[in-house]
């Protein structure tokens, strides 16, 4: 069954720039797919296209209902989105705080709140670090944090932008297990080829903000010619 | 990068830092409140409320040094109202120090308010005093950002150092920094709140 269902998706930045240009897939329930290009491809940008806060033109359908600006809200209760750069999530003071947003947004009860953030914290292996204040951690802890802040509503979809990025090898390797480990569909914006060849199930290429390729991953990772051409080797 | 945090002795465990952060705040406000309807004071007031400055920061193990250090960057300021003070009111050098010993006492105390509570723990006092959400949210982005903030100008600055034989930048290098510091602040904040949206904040709803 597909949960995310892309069409003709356009989106033009203000300046006129197109960054995602006439792009469509679908993704099954469960599915990993890896998004795949250089840097400047549009990946960021069809990542937040997906969860309705760039205003593109073209139709998403997520849980099969038609993403708007009315039920984008209700849509986002079941999507996680990491971002690249953990500093850009995490926005309040202390971990619990960022952690229990989302829960708080929409409204959970208190007692439903702390355990949802519990819950969150003890995925990514961070229980104990509730009241450690957010701009005190290591990068890697940050990282960490945020993906538990996109965990917090047991979601059915996460989308992870470049989730292994200015990691070192331990971390990434931990990193890569864990996002290996969530049972959910996973949306992956990322170069990281080694990563794409251990969580992908399906991969999609694209450069200048147009689809080149879908396949899986080996079909993929194995032309090198096309991975040279697309700078990601 | 490691910076020399603002509240960075909140943590420690003196009988001051676990007096409930409400009591403090209260104090403080009455204090302040009290400070400012009454103008001037007897100068035994002053004397009697600096020692109790000192004593209070040396039962929270707050340096004295340090409080110095931090009231000198805002003195300039504290002078420069006391002085608006001379030139708009009486001209009276009296009414000036009074408006120097006033604030300086204020500030003296908001310093010391905010090394012996958690900052956190301050948010959640002006959320039981039903602050507006929104305004809560700002001052949290605030401590956030700040030092998120200081990173970037020390990174343009080291950039600028190791490409530049002078030890500061010139005037026009200096316009340069701010405007890219104001863009790269304007995209994090545009970022940011795309973080929010996703998770379900709704703008709308934090004015009610």
């Amino acid at each position: 069954m597909n949960i995310i269902e892309v069409k003709n998706l356009t989106y033009t930045y203000p300046d006129g720039t197109l960054a995602v240009d006439n792009i469509s897939f679908s993704v099954r329930e469960n599915q990993t797919l890896c998004i795949i290009g250089p840097n400047g491809a549009g990946k960021t940008t069809l990542l937040l296209c997906l969860v309705g806060v760039l205003r593109y033109r073209g139709e998403i359908k997520i849980f099969g209902e038609t993403l708007n600006y009315k039920n984008g809200g209700d849509i986002r209760k079941n999507i996680g989105f990491l971002f690249q750069n953990p500093d850009d999530q995490l926005f309040m003071p202390t971990v619990f705080e960022d952690v229990a947003f989302a829960a708080k947004e929409f409204k959970y009860k208190e007692e439903d709140v702390e355990k949802l953030t519990n819950e969150a914290l003890k995925k990514v292996g961070l229980e104990g670090y509730k009241n450690r204040l957010s701009h005190h951690l290591s990068y890697g802890e940050k990282k960490k944090v945020a993906l538990a802040s996109s965990l917090v509503l047991n979601p059915k979809i996460l989308i992870l932008d470049e989730p292994t990025s200015n990691f070192d090898p331990a971390t990434r390797r931990e990193f890569i297990e864990l996002i290996k480990s969530l049972i959910c569909t996973k949306i992956i914006a990322t170069h990281d080829l080694d990563m794409v060849e251990k969580i992908a199930d399906s991969v999609i290429l694209i450069n200048n903000g147009k689809k080149l390729k879908e396949a899986k991953p080996s079909e993929i990772l194995d032309d090198k010619e096309l991975l040279t051409q697309n700078r990601l080797i | 990068m490691k910076h020399s945090f603002f509240d960075k002795y909140s943590y420690l465990d003196t009988p001051i830092h676990r007096i409930r952060p409400e009591i403090k705040m209260i104090f403080f406000l009455i204090f302040t409140s009290f400070v400012i309807i009454f103008e001037k004071k007897h100068f035994i007031f002053y004397i009697l409320s600096f020692v109790g400055v000192f004593l209070i920061s040396l039962i929270s193990k707050v340096p004295f040094n340090f409080l110095i250090k931090k009231i000198i960057t805002i003195l300039p300021f504290v002078f420069l109202v006391a002085i608006c003070n001379f030139f708009s009111k009486s001209k009276n050098i009296s009414t000036a120090l009074y408006t120097f010993l006033n604030s300086s006492l204020v500030v003296f105390l908001l310093i010391l308010l905010v090394e012996t509570t958690k900052f956190y723990e301050l948010l959640s006092v002006l959320k039981k005093f039903r602050v507006p959400k929104i305004l809560i949210i700002l001052l949290s982005f605030i401590y956030r950002y700040f030092f998120v903030l200081i990173d970037e100008i020390e990174k343009t600055l080291y950039s600028i150092k190791l490409r530049s034989p002078k030890k500061y930048p010139n005037k026009k290098s200096l316009a340069n920094i701010v405007g890219m510091l104001f863009i790269k602040s304007f995209e994090r904040a545009e970022r940011i709140y795309y973080a929010m949206i996703i998770r379900g904040f709704s703008a709308r709803d934090e004015h009610n």
